[in-house]
């Protein structure tokens, strides 16, 4: 939050760095909910969540979402535990966000706070 | 004389934090270096209000970070007094549109409660959200000022570096000093919601699931779904339909046994649809998982239909979640009328045989298309491995392009559209029974009057009128 860096492009490195642990984190539910039916809601809201996200990259770089490698610590995550990366994502910079993602990034905050036990 | 009086805003306590706290986001986007002024002049109007409101908010802790908030703002302004900058002029329509939301919010909650009266458990923790997220408004707040400063400062360096003059009213020092004092603002900020945001957000206080919204989520996704699809249809729309008709057969499941649980339905009725339902859930879920690999993370909906979507999801969602897993029978009883609920989901289930059509109609289109890395490889996966055929030439694979879905993909497209279209004509048969049964009145339906005479059938047999051919 102390940085404050106006590279264009860095907008979309954590832009789609958060899609793409959104979208790790929708495909892992629905995976999940084939033995646990009540994760199928949390990936369908996850899913969402990544379609509104996606919406916000121009679509001439749109293509960036599926180059993002994740790093090898996302691979043993749980969806929950993936959209809680996907938050932190978002407070690395956050003048560092396309316009529009606050509703993204709130809704992903009332999601979270929905799932804690 | 007649006055005109000021709308009244009707929105809640939780609403205006809300508002306020998107608002302070939605400042973060446009960080104009020719409006840091106007934020500096507004800012104060934002840490005041936002004093007031936590002073109003019942807290045994009596957590000190907004009083210092408070004071640093007000030596800010002081400081600003004396130098005369920014000086005067217009303020900023967000900062200003914060501070309005919470002097609201303030207002609300001093009309309601006195700052010292004790809470029960349940408004602490509603007292805990409340003051989180009233706290992140000002650090987000805080900081769309200072990186509006930044860029002044960025602005005036230039200026100096080419040796021009700073424009009159423009000072190097103060805005550095603004933005060093700020920044403090924000520290302490950062500091109180470290530990807190955003998982104190969880006791907020939320209203009871209104009964009709499922009903009208509903009727809105079947209409929404038809229309998108009339439109050239793309995979990412046709999966997220295939995710909330899986959703829904799920929840009908659910609620159903929830219902019957409760005694609201008879359970050798959701017992018999049981299965019908498991296929139908079957299906669903085999389309969108194909659909899924044919366009990776690109998940762009139609914005009309995922918001519809996500209304359907959320209104079931409230009914039967608790955190993450399913709440208890009990639990979603006290939310919403169960076997009315079953019934509005039965009701959708009949539609699902119109939207299965149309479905397989879409998966048909010629205007499908899908990305042509993935469907070479599913191309090649569904009809064997071992025939040499070419399903997508070297050009579209090497760039990816989209391409209609190769021959063996639309065969097992249209396949998986023709089992969903059985599951959802058995599934909808099956689920007959998923009503509330009829209870019976024990004293029969008295009716009175005219209306009861001309309804009430003779006791004898009538004569055979004229043209009567008996």
């Amino acid at each position: 939050m102390t940085g404050i860096t106006n590279r264009p492009d860095a907008v979309y490195d954590t832009w789609a760095e958060v899609i793409a642990l959104l979208s790790e984190a929708a495909d892992r539910g629905y995976r999940d909910s084939a033995t646990d039916p009540a994760m199928h809601s949390i990936a369908v809201t996850i899913h969402g969540l990544a379609a509104s996200a996606i919406a916000l990259l121009p679509p001439e770089i749109d293509h960036v979402v599926d180059e993002i490698v994740l790093a090898p610590a996302y691979a043993s995550m749980s969806p929950v535990e993936l959209i809680r990366a996907a938050e932190a994502s978002t407070r690395r910079r956050i003048n560092e966000l396309p316009a529009g993602a606050s509703e993204v990034i709130v809704a992903l905050c009332d999601l979270i706070e929905e799932l804690a036990a | 004389m007649i006055g005109h009086a000021l709308p009244i805003d009707g929105r809640s306590v939780g609403e205006l934090l809300l508002d306020a706290d998107l608002t302070a986001r939605a400042s973060l986007w446009d960080p104009n270096p020719a409006g840091a002024k106007a934020r500096v002049r507004s800012w104060g109007e934002v840490a005041e209000a936002a004093a007031e409101l936590w002073a109003s908010i019942p807290d045994e802790t009596a957590d000190p970070s907004m009083r210092r908030v408070e004071q640093l703002a007000r030596g800010l302004h002081r400081t600003h007094l004396r130098a005369g900058w920014p000086g005067t002029g217009p303020g900023d329509p967000d900062l200003e549109a914060i501070a309005t939301s919470l002097a609201r919010a303030a207002e609300l909650v001093q009309a309601r409660r006195h700052p010292t009266a004790p809470l029960s458990h349940g408004g602490q923790l509603d007292a805990d959200g409340a003051r989180t997220r009233l706290m992140h408004a000002v650090y987000v707040a805080s900081h769309s000022v200072g990186v509006a400063l930044y860029n002044h400062l960025a602005d005036l360096q230039r200026r100096l570096d080419a040796r021009q003059v700073i424009p009159a009213g423009d000072s190097l020092q103060h805005a550095r000093d603004t933005m060093r004092r700020l920044d403090a603002v924000e520290r302490l900020a950062g500091t109180y919601l470290h530990s807190r945001w955003p998982s104190a957000l969880a006791g907020m206080h939320r209203d009871q699931p209104e009964q009709a919204r499922l009903a009208g989520a509903l009727a809105r996704w079947d209409m929404q779904a038809h229309r998108t699809l009339a439109a050239p249809p793309t995979s990412a729309n046709l999966e997220w339909i295939a995710r909330i008709q899986q959703e829904l057969v799920i929840t009908a499941a659910v609620i159903g046994a929830a219902a019957a649980h409760q005694g609201q339905l008879d359970p050798s009725d959701v017992q018999r649809a049981r299965p019908a339902l498991a296929n139908l859930e079957d299906a669903w879920a085999g389309l969108a998982t194909e659909l899924a690999k044919l366009h990776g993370r690109h998940r762009a909906i139609d914005p009309a239909l995922l918001l519809a979507g996500r209304e359907v999801q959320a209104a079931m969602r409230e009914i039967t979640h608790e955190h993450a897993g399913y709440a208890s029978p009990a639990a979603m009883a006290t939310r919403a009328d169960l076997a009315l609920t079953v019934g509005n989901l039965r009701d959708s289930l009949t539609a699902v045989v119109a939207l299965a059509h149309v479905t397989r109609d879409a998966l048909g289109d010629p205007y499908l298309t899908v990305s042509a890395r993935a469907a070479h490889r599913l191309a090649t996966h569904v009809a064997a491995p071992a025939t040499n055929a070419h399903w997508v030439d070297a050009g579209s694979l090497h760039r990816n392009r989209d391409i209609p879905p190769p021959h063996p993909l639309r065969s097992s497209l249209g396949e998986r559209a023709e089992q969903i279209i059985t599951a959802a004509v058995t599934a909808d048969s099956a689920a007959l029974g998923l009503y509330r049964p009829r209870t019976p009145d024990p004293q029969g339906t008295r009716s009175f009057g005219r209306a009861r005479e001309d309804r009430t059938p003779p006791t004898s047999t009538p004569t055979a009128g004229w043209g009567c051919e008996r």
